[in-house]
């Protein structure tokens, strides 16, 4: 019973720490923005295609990592609560009807940083470890 | 004072001042370092952007180029070896009617404009044949506004545009009593324009041109159809997981190519009063309403179509389809309900009414057009009338009485239960089992061979079942 006891608080330590070790995954914008936070919603929309501007009315062009990425798939399943294969049936349909295409795909998070900081359209996102003050947050994925 | 106590003191301070000083300067050095760190950042930075525009512009040089493919390959048997569904039967394995092969190549001209072009091999009734899907220049002047023109596939309903990307969607095949028509493609153009009010996003289609379409009859027989005056539109968009959109097209048949069957008929119908079971010059419409609810879970989508084909004894039918799937983990079971019937049953019947009643003098006019033959001649005209009369209820108001309830008129229903699992992202193996009835004493969508006497036999079978696998890939 013991011994049952002190695996249980071994491993709610552990799943606490593992929640401290994976950092947050955050949307950012560029700092020059006016965009101060976006909804799951706003960010599921101009992500998909859906809506093509910020709610302020500004144009939106989001920017996506490549698959391979972690932050890739916390973002997928978190914001947009689907899976990858519901996201590439999404777009298979839009790509071959020509009415829309994904988001450019960038292979390094840096890069995405560096897209956001130089450009007030452009949406991305990043673990938060990535980021730096030339970039503006607007949503935080609570893991 | 003691001068060694000044030495001492002057010592000290000596030793002290530059500690002192060096401390001070440590600090100031380490925010010189801090920002000496950052301008190297940024000078780093700087330089990385100049080496990533340079790859952006290496990139997009090969960016400007996109390929994709679909494809399906299936598996589908039923039980009837009576009649045929999309050529499935029950003597063989069919490896055909699902299977398809998709390439779409797309140049960035500029920012603005591209070129799209799509290829599709299907197998089944189509045997493989490569067709243009698709091949247009779209133009966005705006975030807000596309405009196409070239050959694209006719948007009559939520589905019709990608119906072709199995991969896309959970069935193994779209429901056939909604998605009936074999042909959808025409030259077209068409404008869509975006908007987004709060959480609302809306599109507003308008699309116009003209259509070429081959359309297969339930009888198999090939009917092309032409109309130089397509006009449609449709609004579709979504709020938040919800979906929906409303669509219409409208056109003239300019020119319709009928089989010798439907030519006759056509003819005697017209000649009666009866109208017309052709379609040249008929104004004909599409109306359909669609929704869709997907959380990324639980998927609902449904659809409703209505068509009308002015004056005309042809079919005109309405169809419906409704279904629900819930994802756990990379497996969607799913069940979907579709039915379809004919709405101008009655005036059919009328027609056969007509004809069987014919007067006799009017069916005389029909069968002795060119004189009374020798055996009837001298007889009274109420006999010579009276045999015309039974000759033609006989031979052509039985057979087209036969032909038009047993063709024109028809009811279905499927039921269908499936699973689809995603393998990978790009790749899904999906299986259906499908039981087609609801026939109402018509053929329903199946095809079934003539009698003896070369008209269209009845349907025995009271339900079919259809089981399918399919394999779909989009890359």
């Amino acid at each position: 019973m013991k011994n049952l006891y002190l695996s249980l608080v071994a491993y709610i330590s552990l799943s606490l720490l593992s929640i401290n070790v994976s950092a947050d995954v955050v949307i950012i914008v560029n700092p020059d923005s006016s965009v101060e936070s976006l909804t799951k919603q706003q960010i599921t929309d101009i992500f998909l295609s859906k809506a093509k501007s910020f709610p302020d009315g500004s144009l939106a062009v989001p920017v996506d990592l490549s698959e391979d990425n972690e932050a890739r798939e916390i973002f997928i399943k978190s914001v947009l609560n689907r899976r990858q294969s519901q996201i590439r049936a999404y777009w298979s349909d839009l790509i071959f009807t020509g009415k829309g295409s994904p988001p450019k795909k960038v292979d390094f998070p840096e890069d995405v940083l560096d897209l956001v900081a130089n450009n007030p359209n452009i949406v991305g996102y990043l673990d938060e470890d990535e980021i730096d003050d030339s970039v503006k947050v607007v949503y935080r994925v609570n893991q | 004072m003691n001068r060694g106590f000044i030495t001492s003191t002057a010592v000290i301070a000596l030793l002290f001042s530059p500690i002192s000083a060096f401390c001070e300067s440590t600090e100031q050095l380490e925010e010189r370092i801090e920002k000496l760190e950052k301008d190297l950042e940024k000078a780093n930075k700087r330089s990385r952007k100049y080496y990533d525009r340079l790859n952006k512009k290496i990139s997009n040089q090969g960016e400007r180029v996109k390929l994709n493919a679909f494809a399906s390959a299936g598996l589908a048997k039923s039980d009837s070896q009576y009649s045929t569904f999309n050529e499935i039967d029950e003597t063989t394995i069919n490896t055909q009617a699902d299977s398809i092969l998709g390439v779409q190549m797309s140049f960035q001209v500029n920012d603005k404009t591209e070129l799209t072009t799509q290829f599709v091999s299907k197998g089944g009734q189509e045997r493989h044949n490569t067709r243009t899907e698709w091949a247009y220049i779209s133009y966005t002047p705006n975030k807000n506004v596309k405009i196409r023109a070239g050959r694209m596939r006719i948007p009559y309903y939520m589905l019709s545009e990608s119906l072709e990307v199995g991969y896309s969607y959970n069935w193994v095949r779209p429901p056939a009593e909604v998605y009936n028509l074999t042909s959808n493609n025409g030259e077209l153009f068409d404008v869509i324009l975006s908007k987004s009010i709060s959480s609302l996003n809306l599109n507003w289609q308008i699309f116009g041109g003209r259509l070429v379409e081959s359309q297969r009859l339930t009888n198999q027989q090939e009917v092309r159809f032409e109309a130089d005056d397509v006009l449609g539109t449709a609004v579709y968009g979504n709020v938040g997981d919800f979906s929906g959109r409303i669509g219409y097209v409208t056109f003239d048949f300019s020119s319709v190519n009928s089989s010798e069957r439907v030519l006759e008929l056509t003819a005697l119908t017209e000649s009666l009063g009866l109208g017309s079971i052709k379609l040249r010059e008929t104004k004909t419409q599409y109306l359909n309403i669609g929704g869709k609810y997907d959380n990324g879970k639980t998927q609902i989508m449904g659809e409703f179509y209505t068509s009308d084909f002015e004056d005309t004894l042809l079919s005109i039918t309405e169809g419906w389809y409704l279904t629900a799937g819930y994802r756990i983990g990379d497996w969607t079971p799913f069940v979907s309900f579709a039915k379809v019937r004919t709405t101008n049953d009655d005036d059919r019947e009328d027609a056969i009414n007509a004809l069987l009643n014919i007067p006799g003098p009017v069916a005389r006019s029909v069968i002795f057009a060119d004189g009374v033959p020798p055996t009837l001649s001298g007889l009274p005209d109420s006999v010579i009338n009276e045999q015309a009369r039974s000759i033609f209820v006989n031979q052509v108001a039985q057979p087209t009485a036969i032909t038009m309830r047993r063709i024109f008129n028809f009811r279905q229903q499927t039921t269908s239960l499936g699973v689809r699992w995603d393998i990978k992202p790009g790749l899904a193996l999906k299986l259906q089992v499908d039981e087609i009835s609801g026939f109402e004493d018509t053929r329903g969508q199946l095809n079934v061979g003539n009698d003896p006497s070369g008209l269209p036999a009845p349907l025995t079978d009271d339900s079919v079942i259809v089981n399918s696998l399919v394999i779909d890939a989009a890359f």
